[in-house]
């Protein structure tokens, strides 16, 4: 852990894509540039199939790409993925468990997985657990939590190693309204405490209330970035919400016509 | 205004997809998607070759024989029926629990305008059909030729193969509903999972008692022996016991009889016993994960934290082995089928230091091997989280050592008595065994490393259909070797050398490098 963080390149930002490509039957990701600022909140936004997932799956180092280059604080993702991993966090909507084990089994794998030491993994997975309200479920197996606690563990999962970058793909999906309000605070608290997260939503109330700047991909292009203010004047939008915003802006040419 | 619902052909022809696609549709993986052989052209390929090399001659073979129904033929008949009744029983208990219960449609089903009669008469009519379909498939290759060649009262067996589908199909319903009853829907999975393969398992069990608890020095067995009396025309068997035969060998009126009684008792448990099993389907659906039973906690201990990464891996893949009850028991029936098969075996030899001991250290290393294969299955290939393994910082090649290493332990452990046991009268049969043990384990391990295939752990009863390339390849591998290692305990090294060689032929052809996996599953 201590290698990874001397190699960190000193004022270089969390996560840099210059011309990352990706093509499955078509290109799914093309050729896109994006920076991400340290200590932000960045939603990445866009219609279903515009590349979101693909693009942070390559991030995650779960998919090569096809051409480009991926930094993550500096560091070459591609040419040192262990690194890099040791830096990050994913978390996917559907949550990374294993049904027959306990939160608190889950935690010492993960935290073993990424060399945690056993005097801080074990005061933080209680933490962690007593913050999101699993303290008292720790010893049952996930297989019987609903979906909401599962998600829960997940995200206590990918808290344990205390990552720099988060990145969250539809972390809200079927999630209830305090377990959703317990997600967000967590994230903005992560942003203050001077991590970064990264996450892809489709609930673009969450985007405009929560997110430093917004970026909108479509056909795994980057349409437009920036705060809800550039956004808006890029639309020409007026005060129009994130919603009004985000459907003009990735509007097809024939239906603006 | 009565409203339009699905009619019971639409219904039917959906129950038979869903059974088609869940045994020969393999999930596609990886961007290349090759053409492959349709599975019916595969299936109607292979019948033509047993109809050519086997059912043709049998019937030639029989062609100018008179054959009757007598005492021989009766016990014969009734024999092959009852087997066949055994194994459609242990088919359709599962396939009870999985169509009413895993399956997970009846809400959408129940939901709609079509009759809840009409949606049950046909789920539990799709039960029958498959283990008909089955057992026609099978006879086929031999009716065929035999009613070509003078005996059309053979193709009886199509009725009878119904008539025994629907029994089976009856009983099996009625046994899931009496386990869903009494142990609730979660443990009617693992409990019915455990009978089926013991129902199956019971006839060779049954079949093989009288020789099996026969004193050593009886020359004769009892199969031998009813052949004897057979023969001497001193056989009796009790009248009932025509019935079933004489449908076989085409008699109308037995044949009729027995086929109103099966579609009777089928009728009746389908629409009484099946629409209570339903309900309680639906019910244990709608209940979800918030079951009556209450939550599996494991002991309250100190947490242990600081564990190294392999051996985080490897206590993780023991605790979700011996958390899955359905896992524990198809091993362990794996061991309960090699047992009454090595032990007859090893009672027809008379020297249990050479040919007994031999035939044990080959059943050793096969059950090593299989043991080995479906851990490796569902250690590598069903994997639950394979994105958190992705993007920890651990490489691949660490989580796949740990996880062979974690396949090997279990079939050791299990195989060390019966290896010690050997050892007691044929030590060197005895070493020989545990090198083919570990030999046929490791190659089966390797097996599914090197062709792995991501596939869910709920698949693991299909494992043959979702991963069919390192099954056969697993077992051919296991036979091989199991083989080598007979011969060698028996001391014939030089002819155990050719199928060792075949062997490690087979493991070079299968080998893959880390690149190549890597590039298969998409890892980056």
């Amino acid at each position: 852990m201590d290698q990874t963080a001397t190699r960190i390149v000193p004022g270089a930002p969390p996560l840099e894509l210059r011309g990352v490509t990706k093509v499955f039957d078509r290109p799914a990701v093309d050729a896109l540039n994006l920076t991400i600022k340290a200590g932000e909140l960045y939603a990445l936004l866009g219609p279903n199939g515009a590349g979101k997932t693909t693009t942070l799956r390559m991030v995650t180092g779960l998919l090569k790409p096809d051409a480009g280059s991926i930094h993550v604080f500096g560091i070459d993702a591609l040419a040192n993925p262990r690194d890099t991993k040791q830096l990050v966090a994913w978390l996917p909507d559907e949550p990374l468990l294993y049904d027959k084990l306990t939160p608190l089994e889950y935690l010492e794998f993960v935290a073993s997985l990424w060399s945690v030491p056993a005097g801080i993994a074990g005061p933080r997975a209680e933490e962690l657990l007593r913050w999101l309200g699993l303290w008292e479920n720790r010893n049952d197996r996930c297989e019987t939590f609903s979906r909401g606690m599962k998600q829960k563990a997940s995200l206590a999962g990918a808290l344990i190693h205390d990552p720099k970058l988060m990145i969250l793909d539809e972390p809200l999906t079927g999630l209830d309204a305090s377990v959703a309000r317990q997600v967000k605070d967590l994230l903005q608290d992560r942003v203050k405490a001077g991590n970064t997260v990264i996450l892809t939503t489709h609930i673009l109330e969450v985007a405009e209330r929560m997110a430093d700047r917004i970026g909108i991909i479509q056909h795994g292009r980057l349409l437009a970035e920036g705060t809800l203010a550039d956004l808006r004047a890029r639309a020409g939008a007026g005060q129009s919400t994130l919603e009004d915003v985000f459907l003009q802006l990735v509007a097809e040419p024939d239906e603006v016509a | 205004m009565s409203q339009p619902s699905a009619s019971i052909g639409l219904l039917l022809a959906h129950e038979l997809r869903l059974t088609w696609r869940q045994w020969f549709t393999r999930k596609q993986t990886g961007p290349a998607k090759r053409r492959r052989v349709p599975p019916l052209i595969i299936v109607a390929l292979v019948l033509l070759a047993v109809i050519v090399m086997a059912g043709i001659p049998v019937a030639r073979g029989l062609q100018d024989q008179a054959l009757e129904v007598n005492a021989i033929a009766v016990l014969i008949g009734d024999a092959v029926i009852l087997f066949v009744f055994t194994l459609m029983l242990s088919q359709t208990l599962v396939t009870a629990v999985q169509v009413f219960y895993d399956r997970g449609d009846f809400d959408l089903l129940l939901s709609s305008p079509t009759s809840p009669t009409r949606i049950l008469a046909v789920r539990t009519a799709s039960m029958a059909i498959n283990p008909t379909l089955l057992v026609w498939a099978l006879a086929t290759p031999f009716v065929l030729p035999m009613a070509v060649y003078g005996h059309p009262e053979f193709l009886a067996v199509y009725p009878v193969g119904l008539a025994v589908a629907l029994l089976a199909s009856a009983a099996g319903i009625a046994i899931a509903l009496f386990l869903f009853r009494t142990i609730g829907p979660r443990r009617t999975r693992t409990v019915a999972q455990v009978l089926a393969a013991l129902i199956g398992a019971l006839f060779v069990i049954v079949a093989n008692l009288p020789n099996m608890i026969a004193s050593p020095d009886e020359s004769d067995n009892f199969w031998i022996w009813l052949s004897a009396e057979a023969a001497a025309g001193t056989l009796e068997v009790p009248g009932f016991l025509y019935g079933p035969t004489q449908a076989l060998f085409g008699e109308p009126v037995p044949l009729l009889i027995f086929l109103v009684l099966s579609l009777a008792i089928f009728t009746v448990v389908a629409l009484v016993v099946g629409r209570r099993f339903a309900e309680n389907a639906a019910a244990a659906q709608g209940a979800g994960a918030s079951s009556k039973r209450p939550p599996r906690r494991a002991a309250d201990r100190a947490p242990r934290f600081g564990a190294t990464a392999s051996r985080a891996i490897l206590t993780k893949e023991f605790r979700l082995l011996l958390r899955d009850p359905g896992l524990i028991s198809q091993v362990l029936l794996r061991v309960f089928y090699l047992i009454p098969v090595t032990l007859v075996i090893m009672q027809t030899s008379d020297d249990v230091s050479g040919f007994g001991a031999a035939i044990a250290a080959g059943a050793i290393t096969l059950l090593a091997g299989q043991l080995a294969g479906s851990l490796a299955w569902i250690t590598i290939s069903a994997e639950d989280s394979p994105q958190l393994l992705a993007v920890s910082p651990i490489p691949i090649r660490q989580f796949w050592r740990a996880k062979l290493m974690a396949t090997l332990v279990p079939p050791a452990i299990m195989v060390a008595p019966a290896v010690i046991g050997l050892a007691l009268f044929a030590p060197l049969a005895a070493v020989i065994a545990a090198v083919g043990a570990v030999a046929a384990a490791g190659s089966a391990g390797l097996v599914n490393l090197w062709l792995q295939k991501p596939a869910r752990r709920q698949e693991f009863r299909r494992q043959w259909s979702s991963s069919f390339a390192p099954s056969i390849m697993e077992l051919v591998l296991s036979l091989l070797i199991a083989v080598a290692t007979g011969l060698a305990a028996f001391g014939l090294w030089l002819w155990a050398a050719a199928p060792a060689g075949l062997a490690l032929a087979a493991l070079i052809l299968c080998r893959r490098s880390e690149a190549a996996m890597q590039e298969r599953l998409s890892i980056a």
